[in-house]
């Protein structure tokens, strides 16, 4: 019974249309193609279409991603600290230059802040904010006007950040993610020349027909080389290969024509070995070619076309918050 | 296959993936430690910040709140002592960097106490100057924040990967040594609280 009654209540609390106490991890984020989120709607649809326009207009122009949020309650947050986790959760502006501004307006506690992103803290000083936020926001957000207030906060920011200088100041650090050759990838190689100057060596010793010395002997005396050379061909597939190719390369007609020779015959070997035994097979595997190489790649963010989605940014606190 | 061959491949194999795998260490090592040093001077760079501001805030209070020299000497003098302290993250100890925290705590009480009396004057708050300065100055002391809490993570997670076991084997072959952090917040660490 108790049980019951507690699920009812649950239910009921769940369909109540109350206002979500957020911490910075669980306020939603904006639909997709959107900047603006307005869970509890405080906003009306207007404003929010309004604002969206105005931070797709910015984005498009300058690459800076200006979030803005209108929550009701924070948990208790100090507004400061609420923005900083929410602007790092949501990684807002572009990732290398860290061109984010996020617009915090919490209803409850009567906060409303501005948050900076790390590049774009020298066009939105503090004291700039601080007079965006005293002179276009606040007027409105005291007499309860969020749409206007926001809109107006919005606009100003992008007005700041679309002034000629400010846009090339902008676009002037835009520049291609690098890609580089993974350090397991570089290890990989260092240790794959000492095997193959190994090999070049034990081959160079083992090949060779010795005096007086019959097939037999000396296919017993090579298979051993020969067998390690197989498994380092599944170890290192590239560096035998290369030797291989090397060898056939340079090594001049004689040493291929003999090492043929010898790969025909140490074929052979195996195969009536393989024959006696049955369940001794792979041994004969020749070189394993393949499996490596895969590309590392990485897709830089669009720019230019529509928002699609917070670049991973981070700010450091920048930034001004009032009480209204 | 005969056996030495066999036992030579073993040996091989062991070695590559041994080694791969001490590199790969070190490697985390090496980052986790710049990454460490980078936020370090991130937070010295803040608080340098703040002291730049204090010269400008000094001369502006003192235009108006005449009768508060003893709090802006005590600012002044704080300030002095904050800026002598300067610690390399290579290597810092505990108590260094809690002689850091203390000086700069001395430092944000007495912005604190200063701020707290600019209030009896109007005519200051008025100032655009001032007002300017005080964005500023709160802008900092949030930076601050960020910026300690930054430095604090990253000493954690560069802690917890020189002292795991296995890694700390490799740690300890290459002298990765554990590193400070700063303890909770003193009273004195609190941001000046600028109400209107």
């Amino acid at each position: 019974m108790k049980l019951k009654k507690f699920i009812y209540i649950a239910i009921f609390c769940c369909l109540m249309p109350r206002a979500w106490a957020y911490e910075p991890e669980n306020v939603p984020m904006p639909a997709a193609g959107s900047l603006v989120s307005n869970p509890d709607g405080i906003l009306s649809e207007t404003a929010v279409e309004q604002i969206n326009s105005t931070c797709l207009s910015l984005y498009r122009q300058t690459d800076v991603e200006l979030a803005v949020v209108a929550i009701e309650d924070m948990n208790g947050y100090d507004a400061a600290n609420f923005a900083q986790r929410l602007f790092m959760h949501w990684g807002i502006g572009d990732k290398q230059r860290n061109t984010g501004v996020l617009i915090l307006l919490v209803t409850d506690s009567r906060d409303i802040r501005i948050h900076t992103g790390g590049g774009v803290e020298g066009l939105l000083p503090d004291a700039t904010c601080d007079q965006i936020l005293s002179g276009h926001m606040v007027p409105y957000l005291s007499n309860n006007q969020w749409d206007e207030g926001m809109l107006a906060g919005a606009q100003a920011i992008k007005e700041v950040l679309c002034s000629p200088e400010a846009q090339a100041e902008l676009l002037l650090g835009f520049t291609p993610a690098d890609t580089e050759l993974s350090d397991a990838i570089c290890v990989y190689l260092m240790i794959a020349c000492c095997i193959l100057i190994l090999f070049a060596s034990l081959l160079y010793r083992d090949m060779r027909p010795r005096v007086g010395e019959t097939d037999k002997q000396r296919m017993q005396r090579q298979s051993g080389t020969w067998q390690l050379l197989i498994a380092a061909a599944i170890f290192f597939p590239l560096p035998v290969c290369f030797l291989a190719i090397w060898f056939y390369r340079h090594g001049g007609k004689a040493i291929s024509a003999m090492l043929s020779e010898a790969a025909k015959k140490a074929a052979e070997e195996e195969r009536r070995r393989n024959q006696d035994n049955p369940w001794k097979g792979g041994n004969n595997g020749g070189f394993y070619i393949g499996g490596f190489g895969g590309g590392s790649g990485r897709s830089s963010g669009g720019f230019g076309g529509g928002f699609g989605g917070f670049g991973g940014g981070a700010s450091f606190g920048g930034g001004a918050g009032r009480k209204f | 296959m005969k056996k030495s061959t066999l036992f030579a491949i073993i040996v091989l194999a062991l070695i590559a993936i041994i080694a791969l795998w001490g590199v790969k260490c070190y490697n985390q090592f090496v980052t986790a430690e710049e990454n460490v040093e980078t936020a370090w001077s991130q937070v010295e760079n803040q608080y340098q910040r703040r002291s730049d501001l204090i010269p400008n805030l000094v001369n502006t209070v003192k235009g108006y709140a005449v009768h508060e020299q003893t709090t802006l000497e005590q600012v002044i003098a704080a300030r002095a002592q904050a800026t002598a302290i300067k610690l390399d993250a290579a290597q810092m100890t505990t108590d260094q960097i809690q002689a850091f925290n203390d000086a700069q705590g001395q430092l944000s009480m007495a912005l604190g106490r200063l701020m707290a009396v600019s209030e009896a004057y109007p005519d200051l708050k008025a100032n655009q100057n001032f007002l300017e300065l005080q964005a500023q100055l709160e802008g900092t002391e949030n930076r601050i924040t960020v910026a300690r809490n930054t430095f604090n993570e990253q000493a954690k997670a560069y802690n917890v990967l020189v002292r795991r076991f296995p890694k700390n084997i490799i740690a300890q072959m290459f002298g990765f040594e554990k590193k400070p952090y700063f303890e909770a917040e003193t009273g004195a660490e609190k941001a000046p609280t600028v109400e209107f």
